[in-house]
């Protein structure tokens, strides 16, 4: 065994951080190398005395767990933590609400309409139309749209480049 | 909830005492020492699902005993730096033990922390490598180098 393994093992047997069969090992080597055996001796001295040393000669006069005011603490977390929890949902609720008005009225103020095929008009909405029958989702709305698709619709009819396009029915 | 609270409370009464002779070396202040032994509960209390998750609820104490002594430290330093015990009425009983006491005072604080770990709180090599947040093999560095200056100032005596 090279001299620097040795030591390393000498000291962690005096600080007795060796597993049993090691130290049974170690201790049946030591009794045939007299000097490393003395080696040993002192380094386990030196760390019985610093265990003596460091003894604390003071008794430790443990006050009381203090279980009322950990539960009192963990009681404040937990309501804490359930106004957070409820706070964050009103925010999302609140936020839901306000880009849903906001987005109606948007819709009432304007409509998209699309022509089939290549063009894209934007109109102004009749200022007559309620807000109420005017929302994206409302039925009069769905059912005008069913009615009218065929009427309002147009194609571009492009036959030849050197031709203008016409409109055609659908 | 209640049953790592009950849990806590066992620790408490196992690791207590070692806990309130650290803090007290760390502050050399008794009252102190137990604000911050209850101070160490009070945060264990916090995050008390990681007593069971825990390899060693003991090392994961001392961790938080050691952050709640920097934290008091930082913000009002100690008239004192030396252990409390450097100045007990056994050393003037047992000069040899007055003499090791001095090489361990001696030592540069890293070393004296890592060795008090070991030898008087018993805490392994991986529990003080939690507690101090350092490699296993430093832990086993600075205790071999600790003890291999105290063997070599006792025999020089």
């Amino acid at each position: 065994m090279d001299t620097k393994t040795l030591e390393a093992l000498l000291l962690d047997r005096a600080l007795g951080a060796l597993s049993p069969e090691v130290e049974a090992l170690l201790d049946a080597y030591l009794e045939h190398d007299a000097v490393a055996g003395q080696r040993a001796t002192e380094f386990s001295d030196a760390a019985i005395a610093a265990r003596r040393a460091l003894a604390s000669n003071a008794a430790a006069d443990l006050p009381a767990f203090p279980r009322q005011q950990i539960e009192a603490l963990r009681k404040t977390r937990r309501q804490l933590a359930w106004v957070r929890n409820a706070g964050g949902l009103a925010a999302v609720i609140v936020l839901g609400i306000t880009i849903g008005v906001a987005l109606q009225d948007a819709m009432s103020t304007s409509e998209r309409t699309t022509v089939q095929g290549e063009l894209v008009v934007v109109t102004s909405r009749d200022a007559a139309t309620s807000a109420a029958s005017s929302s994206i989702w409302s039925s009069r709305r769905i059912f005008e749209r069913l009615q009218q698709p065929k009427a309002d619709a147009r194609n571009v009819i492009w036959k030849s480049a050197v031709e203008r396009p016409q409109l055609g029915g659908a | 909830m209640d049953d790592a609270l009950n849990r806590l409370e066992q620790l408490y009464r196992d690791e207590g005492p070692s806990l309130l002779a650290y803090l007290r070396r760390r502050l050399a202040d008794v009252h102190a020492a137990e604000d911050l032994l209850q101070e160490t509960f009070f945060q264990a209390a916090r995050r008390v699902e990681r007593v069971s998750q825990a390899v060693s609820p003991r090392a994961w104490l001392f961790t938080i005993a050691r952050n709640v002594a920097s934290t008091r430290l930082r913000r009002s330093r100690p008239v004192q730096d030396l252990p409390v015990e450097l100045a007990s009425s056994e050393a003037v009983e047992d000069p040899r033990l007055e003499r090791v006491r001095q090489v361990i005072a001696s030592l540069p604080e890293a070393q004296r922390e890592t060795l008090e770990l070991r030898l008087r709180d018993a805490l392994t090599y991986e529990e003080i490598a939690n507690v101090l947040g350092i490699p296993i093999g430093t832990v086993r560095s600075r205790l071999h180098n600790a003890l291999r200056h105290l063997r070599s100032e006792l025999a020089g005596e």
